[in-house]
């Protein structure tokens, strides 16, 4: 069934922003298309964020929030409690999540009320789940970081949002409903001592392989965890090596001398890869062997001008070409022998074998192995200059980390998390092991403990007498997964599709195309562009995905134009009301040129204006409350009206 | 048309050039895995179960050298079986055997398998020339031409 999610609005009291309350309802009780929330920076438009996604995800009921996250949502001077409530509507019906916080046990706790029930905890409806958790949620309430996490596989999993929008973990989950039913159907049949052993032993390598999986996907996030601090680690210790007696200049020169020469080895190396493609040039001898092979067939006349066709047609004659009648034994013996001959087709192949042949080695078997041979002379220059380079710097830094203990520390935890990384790698190659020989308990590979979950299987099947149904159950899988495989392939080709298209309407001087969609959106022949660049790739493919899908969820984004190019602000802006039918933004005063005009000009509907800043600028709160609409809480106001939306000006509160 | 297979744990041999993205295909994986098996002329059996399907024909990074690597493929099979090309006869019999004109790889079926026999036991040469598996694709490189020099050469 189709999801539709809208946010009606929500209050927060207590919390870091000013206590304040949102309505995103017209008079007539539905959500407007458009509403704009123009915050200066300083008010809180992060935390209002932050609770909208954790009131949304439920992640503060699984994970509970650490007592640094808790103190800066806090309100400044302190309070012990406060609470945070979204109303939502959830296809037709109203739906309170509030988040209860109790600063001083350092606790936050989920009410969720819907019909008439309440319940103490976070308990969406349940056709909702799939996308009220942290990674899906991620994708419709977000900030300009999104863009650059959607480029990243180690932030975004754009494959899992791909499959819960289009639904296509059903066909998974309907292969998982045919095992279980044929499962059900053995146990109720067969030999009962036979089948418990059997039954017994199946079930130990399901929980072994279940255990396994369950580890690697373990590892595999912690080393991507690691891999991320490694990162974030080497960003530091470069801060620090700045910061040090060493010269700046000195380690910057020899840092970039280094990057120069791994660019130029990794150039170059791909460039020896196109080389080593093409076999005559790995090896003389491999241009000899070709062509010797060519020259021989040559000398044999081989293939013949005859093919087997003429000796086919040959067999049907009353004489043959000499004039000697053919009778039904010489026919046989012809038709018998026309099989010896290649057809015309594999003739004419192997003459175009032979020319290309000709073409690469007729000439000199030598020459094209010695163009290889200079380049790979060139790799290994470039790879001893890398060396070098990494040499120099490795002298710079050592000393560095001598003169300083900070620098020494940095550098201390690299080598503790490369480390790390390296034994979990190494933890995950043991799943790839396919020692076959080993006790359930000590084999480690993946791929050989599911082929011995098939031969448990089958042979369970035998002893239940339900090998015939198994046979069955392994096709009806097998349609599944190919089912599973081909549509998501279908789905991301044409999601990728549409949104170059979208892309190309966006940004038709910028060359910026996606390729595909592995885990995150990988772009055609480069790493990523500018803020504003992948921002707008980030619009374009969320609005192809969300427009493709039957749900409708709403989008709540902060700074929906901000690092993006004035000259493209008018394109996001048109695109904004097509991409959903709720859009909730967050923006500064600054935001409005070149984006807000041309977002009113492509909404349908009047859009709902709403400024919200601190109490404390008697000037401001005065122009507030001669605008009309406004609503004073103990530390904020909050002003509805389009008016003093556009000629508000604060861009940033004082931070007090 | 019948699909080249590539051995699963080269497949992992290989993981961290791609990894980094210096191999994209999984036949840059077969392709070197062949050339090993073609140059030290070893074949090895390996069952379905162990290998991963590839694509039924040359890819295009390979496709312009595609009737070279049928060519060279032809050469080896044409020594292995001890065939001299005045065997007018024979010689057709064999090259009909493995070469068809109109699959995407040009190949027969058995041509198809006994190409990926070549790339299995290429795997183990493989084995045989690295201490460890490459990290780096320089590294790969430099080592894979000096081992298969050595070998072109009769060093090993």
């Amino acid at each position: 069934m189709a999801a539709m999610l809208q946010v009606l609005g929500w209050t927060s009291q207590g919390l870091r922003c000013p206590d304040h309350e949102i309505s995103c309802l017209k008079t007539s009780g539905q959500p407007h298309a458009v509403t704009l929330i123009q915050m200066p920076n300083g008010t809180g438009k992060t935390t209002t964020l932050t609770l909208l996604r954790h009131a949304l995800s439920g992640r503060w009921a699984t994970q509970a929030p650490t007592p640094a996250e808790l103190r800066k949502l806090a309100k400044k001077g302190g309070t012990s409690s406060g609470f945070f409530e979204l109303r939502l509507m959830m296809n037709q019906q109203r739906v309170t999540i509030r988040l209860e916080f109790d600063f001083e046990a350092g606790r936050v706790r989920y009410r969720t009320t819907r019909g008439s029930g309440q319940f103490d905890r976070f308990d969406p409806p349940s056709a909702f789940r799939r996308f009220l958790n942290g990674d899906f949620v991620d994708f419709f309430v977000f900030d300009g970081e999104l863009a650059a996490h959607l480029l990243d596989e180690r932030s975004t999993d754009a494959d899992a949002v791909v499959e819960a929008l289009f639904q296509l973990s059903t066909l998974k989950k309907a292969g998982e409903k045919v095992v279980d039913y044929w499962e059900r159907h053995a146990e109720e049949k067969g030999d009962e001592r036979s089948k418990k052993k059997h039954e017994t032993k199946l079930s130990r390598i399901r929980v072994r392989l279940s255990e396994l999986k369950r580890e690697r996907r373990r590892l595999r996030k912690e080393r991507d965890d690691t891999l991320a601090r490694l990162e974030a680690q080497r960003g530091l210790y470069k801060e620090e090596i700045t910061k040090g007696k060493t010269s700046e200049r000195e380690m910057k020169e020899a840092q970039e001398k280094l990057d120069k020469a791994q660019n130029e080895v990794r150039e170059q190396a791909s460039s020896v890869l196109e080389l080593m493609r093409v076999p005559y040039r790995l090896s003389v001898s491999f241009a000899e062997a070709i062509y010797e092979l060519k020259r021989n067939l040559d000398k044999a006349k081989l293939p013949g001008t005859a093919a087997r066709e003429f000796f086919q047609d040959l067999s049907t004659e009353p004489f043959c070409v000499c004039g000697t009648p053919i009778d039904d034994t010489l026919r046989d013996r012809i038709k018998e022998r026309a099989v010896n001959y290649l057809g015309s087709d594999e003739v004419g192949f192997l003459n175009a074998m032979k020319t290309d042949i000709e073409e690469a080695v007729g000439a000199s078997r030598d020459t094209p192995a010695a163009v290889l041979d200079g380049e790979m002379l060139d790799l290994n220059a470039k790879v001893s200059e890398e060396r070098d380079a990494n040499n120099v710097l490795d002298t710079l830094q050592a000393a560095a980390e001598r003169a300083d203990p900070r620098v020494q520390a940095a550098k201390t935890e690299i080598e503790r998390l490369e480390k790390l990384s390296t034994d979990i790698e190494e933890q995950l190659d043991r799943f790839d092991d396919k020692d076959t020989q080993q006790s359930l308990e000590n084999t480690w590979g993946i791929d050989v403990l599911e082929k011995r979950l098939a031969t448990a299987e089958d042979k369970l099947a035998k002893a239940s007498e339900t090998l015939e149904l198994r046979r069955r159950r392994d096709v009806v899988a097998h349609i599944l997964a190919r089912a599973h495989r081909l549509s998501r392939e279908g789905v991301m080709t044409e999601v990728c599709g549409d949104a170059n298209t979208k892309i190309g309407e966006l940004m038709p001087d910028n060359n910026i195309l996606i390729e595909r969609i592995d885990r995150c959106l990988v772009l055609e022949g480069q790493e990523g562009g500018s803020v504003g660049e992948t921002l707008s790739v980030a619009y374009a493919f969320l609005a192809t995905l969300f427009d493709r899908s039957a749900h409708r969820l709403p989008f709540v984004v902060d700074s929906p134009a901000g690092p993006i190019d004035l000259a493209v602000r008018p394109k996001i802006g048109a695109l904004v009301p097509r991409l959903t039918t709720q859009f909730i933004a967050f923006t500064i005063s600054s935001e409005r040129a070149q984006f807000v005009p041309y977002l009113k000009r492509a909404c349908h509907e009047p859009i709902q204006y709403l400024t919200v800043f601190r109490r404390g600028k008697p000037e401001v709160e005065r122009q507030a409350r001669e605008a009309g609409d406004v609503l004073v809480t103990t530390d904020g106001l909050r002003v509805t009206g389009e008016t003093f939306f556009n000629e508000f000006q604060l861009e940033e509160e004082e931070v007090g | 048309m019948i699909p080249f297979r590539v051995r699963k744990d080269a497949k992992v041999w290989f993981k961290d050039l791609y990894r980094d993205k210096s191999f994209k295909i999984d036949f840059d994986a077969f392709y070197f895995c062949f050339i090993a098996g073609v140059a030290t002329r070893r074949k090895q059996a390996v069952s379905t179960d162990d290998t991963t399907e590839m694509v039924a024909y040359f890819p295009q990074a390979y496709s312009a050298s595609s009737k070279i690597l049928v060519g060279l493929f032809l050469s080896a099979e044409m020594e292995k079986l001890g065939l001299v090309m005045t065997e007018r006869e024979r010689v057709h019999l064999e090259i009909a055997k493995l070469v068809r004109h109109d699959s995407g790889n040009h190949l027969t079926a058995e041509g198809v398998n006994e190409f990926s026999r070549y790339a299995h036991g290429g795997y183990d040469v493989l084995l045989e020339w690295f201490d460890d598996r490459p990290r780096s694709l320089e590294t790969f490189e430099r080592q894979f031409k000096r081992k298969l020099d050595a070998q072109m050469s009769g060093a090993i």
